[in-house]
C-alpha cells in the first residue's frame, strides 16, 4: 500500500477508499472478536508473528515490481506477492491495499488460511489500520500533506478506529468507528512485536524521530503507536504524524481501556484528583462541607439568631449602645456654645443678679398663704316663695284696713263741721 | 476676669433656690468684699443651662414647652409685665437646647433672665435638700469648666 500511495499521491488514497466501499459484501470479512483471536479465519498473535519472521526470512521472494515500486515493502506486499490479486494490487498503482488484502481469503477459499497468510493478514492489518487512518482523514486531494496537518488528534483517532474499519471493508466506519472492532492494541502490536525486516529493526531500536524532521514523518513520542507507527514507516507506509502521541482512545474512549492508560497526555479528572486528594480541609475534626452545609440545616432554619454561651455576658453591648455617648457629647458641645454666648461674668453683672434675686425673693415672700379656695355652694338667686296667706298678712292687712277706714271717717265728719260752722 | 467658683457661691445660691433668703442675705453679704463675686455669674449660668437641661432635653423641648414655661414663670415672677422679656427668655432656653449660638442681649438682660428663669425651673422641679446638693454640685463642675 505504500506503493500505491507513493505512486498515486492523494488520488490514490481517495481511489482506495472508493475501491473498498464498491467491494462486494461477500469479500468482506467480519472483524475478529477480541476474545477469540486464532480463531479459524482470523490471525492470532502468534501466526502473526510467525508470519512475520518467514516473511523476512524470504525477503527475495518480493516481486520486482514492489522493489522498484519503493523503499517501503512491507511484509503484507511481499507475502502478497504469491497471491496473484496481491500481486496486481502491488503493480497496479490505481489498485487499492484493500483489495490485496480482501483478496486473500478469496485464494485462501478452498481452505483455512495456512500461517504465513495469517501473518499476511495481520502484518497487512496493522498497516493498513495506519494507512487507512491516513487515506481516511484525507478525504481530499490533498493526501499526505494534509495527514500531517491534520492533526495529531485526527490522525490518531484514525489510526486505531479506521484501520479496522478498512480491513472490515466498509468504508463508513471511518466515520463512525465500531466498539466491535479489533483494537489497536489487539493489532498493532502483532506487526510491531518483531521488526521485520533491518530497517524495521533499526527504526524501532533508533531513538525517536524529532517532529518536522526532513523525513517528513512524524513519530509520537511514546506508546505503541510509537512502534507501529515506525513500523510503518520502515515497512514503506507514509505514517500519520502523531506529535502529541494522542490516539484514538484517547478521544473516543471507545478501543480498550489499556491504551488509555498509556496515554502521555492524560489530563487528570477533576474529580478523581480531588478524591484522592490528601488535602482535606477540616474544621474541628469536621469536614469543611459540613460545617458550611450542615446537614439538616433546614430544620433549624427558622430561628433567629443564637444562642448566648453566658447571658450574662453583655460585651459588645456597648457598640450598639452609643445613643448615651452621642447625648453626652451633644450636652458638652450645647454648653461650650451656651458659654460662649451667655456667659456674662463681672462684678456689675454679680450685682445685677444680687438685685434680681431681692426682686424675687420679695415676689416669694408675697405670695399668699396656701389655704381653700371660697366657692358658693349655693344658686346665685333665691327661689321665689310659694307660701299662702299666713296669719300675720291677715292681721296685717286688718289693721292696714281698719286704719284707713278710720281715717276716712274723721275725714268725712270734719268737712261736715266745717259746711254747718259756716 | 474669671473667677474660681467658691464654696461661699454655691451657698449662696443654693440658699436663694431653697426660699432661704435670710441665710442668702447673710451669704450675699459675705460676697460683698472685692472679687468674692466673681465667678458668681458663671455659676448662674450653669446652673441655669443644667436646669434647662433637665426641664427640656430629657421631658420634652418643643416650642410649645419653651413657650408655656416662659409664659408660667412671666405669671408668676413678672408682676408688672415688664420684668422679664419674653424673647430674651425663649432665646436662652433655645440656647440651651443648641438651637441658638448667638444673641445681642445685654448684659443685665441675660443675668436677670438667666435668675428668673433658674428660679422658675428649680421651684417646678420641687427638690428635696439632698437633690438639690446634687443638682448645685453638678452646676458647679459645669461652672468650673467653664471658667478653667
Amino acid at each position: 500500500m505504500g506503493i500505491d500511495r507513493r505512486s498515486t499521491g492523494s488520488n490514490a488514497n481517495t481511489e482506495n477508499i472508493e475501491n473498498t466501499e464498491n467491494k462486494p459484501a461477500t469479500e468482506r470479512r467480519p472483524p475478529p472478536p477480541p476474545d477469540r483471536p486464532g480463531e479459524e479465519g482470523f490471525p492470532s498473535r502468534a501466526d502473526s508473528r510467525r508470519g512475520a519472521a518467514a516473511a523476512n526470512s524470504k525477503p527475495e521472494t518480493a516481486p520486482p515490481a514492489q522493489e522498484t515500486a519503493g523503499e517501503q515493502n512491507d511484509a503484507s506486499l511481499e507475502t502478497g506477492s504469491d497471491k496473484p490479486a496481491a500481486s496486481r494490487s502491488a503493480q497496479s498503482s490505481e489498485s487499492s491495499d484493500e483489495n490485496s488484502v480482501t483478496d486473500k481469503p478469496t485464494g485462501a477459499e478452498s481452505g483455512p488460511p495456512n500461517k504465513t497468510e495469517r501473518a499476511d493478514v495481520s502484518t497487512a492489518e496493522g498497516l493498513r489500520s495506519a494507512e487507512t487512518a491516513t487515506s481516511e482523514s484525507t478525504h481530499t486531494d490533498s493526501g499526505m500533506r494534509q495527514a500531517k496537518n491534520a492533526g495529531p488528534e485526527a490522525e490518531g483517532s484514525r489510526d486505531a478506529s479506521g484501520g479496522s474499519a478498512s480491513f472490515e471493508g466498509k468504508p463508513q466506519i471511518t466515520d463512525k468507528p465500531e466498539t466491535t472492532a479489533p483494537t489497536r492494541e489487539q493489532k498493532l502490536p502483532e506487526t510491531s512485536d518483531v521488526p521485520h525486516r533491518p530497517a524495521d529493526r533499526k527504526a524501532a531500536e533508533a531513538p525517536l524521530p524529532e517532529r518536522d524532521q526532513p523525513g517528513g514523518t512524524e513519530a509520537p513520542p511514546t506508546g505503541r503507536h510509537d512502534t507501529a507507527s515506525r513500523t510503518m514507516e520502515a515497512s514503506g507506509g507514509t505514517t500519520a504524524a502523531q506529535p502529541e502521541g494522542r490516539s484514538t482512545s484517547e478521544r473516543t474512549g471507545e478501543h480498550g481501556g489499556a491504551m488509555a492508560v498509556e496515554k502521555p497526555n492524560d489530563k487528570p479528572d477533576p474529580a478523581a484528583v480531588v478524591a484522592k486528594s490528601p488535602l482535606q480541609l477540616t474544621v474541628d475534626g469536621k469536614p469543611l462541607r459540613e460545617v458550611l452545609d450542615p446537614v439538616g440545616a433546614a430544620a433549624w432554619s427558622n430561628e433567629i439568631g443564637d444562642e448566648l454561651s453566658d447571658p450574662a455576658d453583655r460585651a459588645g453591648d456597648r457598640v450598639a449602645n452609643t445613643k448615651d455617648d452621642n447625648a453626652e457629647k451633644d450636652r458638652k458641645s450645647r454648653a461650650e456654645a451656651f458659654r460662649g454666648a451667655f456667659r456674662r461674668d463681672s462684678e456689675k453683672v454679680a450685682d445685677k443678679a444680687g438685685k434680681g434675686a431681692d426682686r424675687l425673693q420679695d415676689i416669694l415672700t408675697r405670695r399668699p398663704p396656701p389655704g381653700h379656695q371660697e366657692a358658693r355652694t349655693g344658686p346665685d338667686v333665691a327661689p321665689a316663695p310659694h307660701q299662702g296667706l299666713d296669719t300675720g298678712s291677715a292681721i296685717t292687712t286688718a289693721l292696714v284696713t281698719g286704719a284707713l277706714i278710720g281715717e276716712g271717717i274723721r275725714f268725712f265728719h270734719r268737712r261736715l263741721k266745717e259746711q254747718k260752722g259756716t | 476676669m474669671t473667677m474660681a467658683i467658691t464654696d461661699s457661691q454655691v451657698a449662696t445660691l443654693r440658699a436663694h433656690l431653697a426660699g432661704n433668703f435670710d441665710e442668702y442675705q447673710r451669704l450675699w453679704a459675705d460676697l460683698a468684699r472685692p472679687g468674692a463675686k466673681g465667678g458668681y455669674p458663671t455659676l448662674i449660668a450653669a446652673a441655669f443651662f443644667e436646669a434647662a437641661d433637665r426641664r427640656f432635653t430629657k421631658g420634652g423641648g418643643t416650642d410649645t414647652d419653651v413657650i408655656a414655661f416662659v409664659g408660667s414663670a412671666r405669671s408668676r415672677f413678672d408682676e408688672k409685665g415688664d420684668e422679664i422679656d419674653p424673647h430674651a427668655a425663649e432665646v436662652l432656653i433655645r440656647a440651651v437646647l443648641g438651637d441658638v449660638t448667638e444673641t445681642d442681649l445685654d448684659d443685665d438682660t441675660v443675668i436677670t433672665t438667666q435668675l428668673t428663669l433658674l428660679t422658675a425651673l428649680v421651684l417646678d422641679e420641687q427638690f428635696s435638700g439632698e437633690q438639690l446638693d446634687k443638682f448645685m454640685a453638678e452646676a458647679r463642675k459645669l461652672a468650673d469648666e467653664w471658667t478653667d
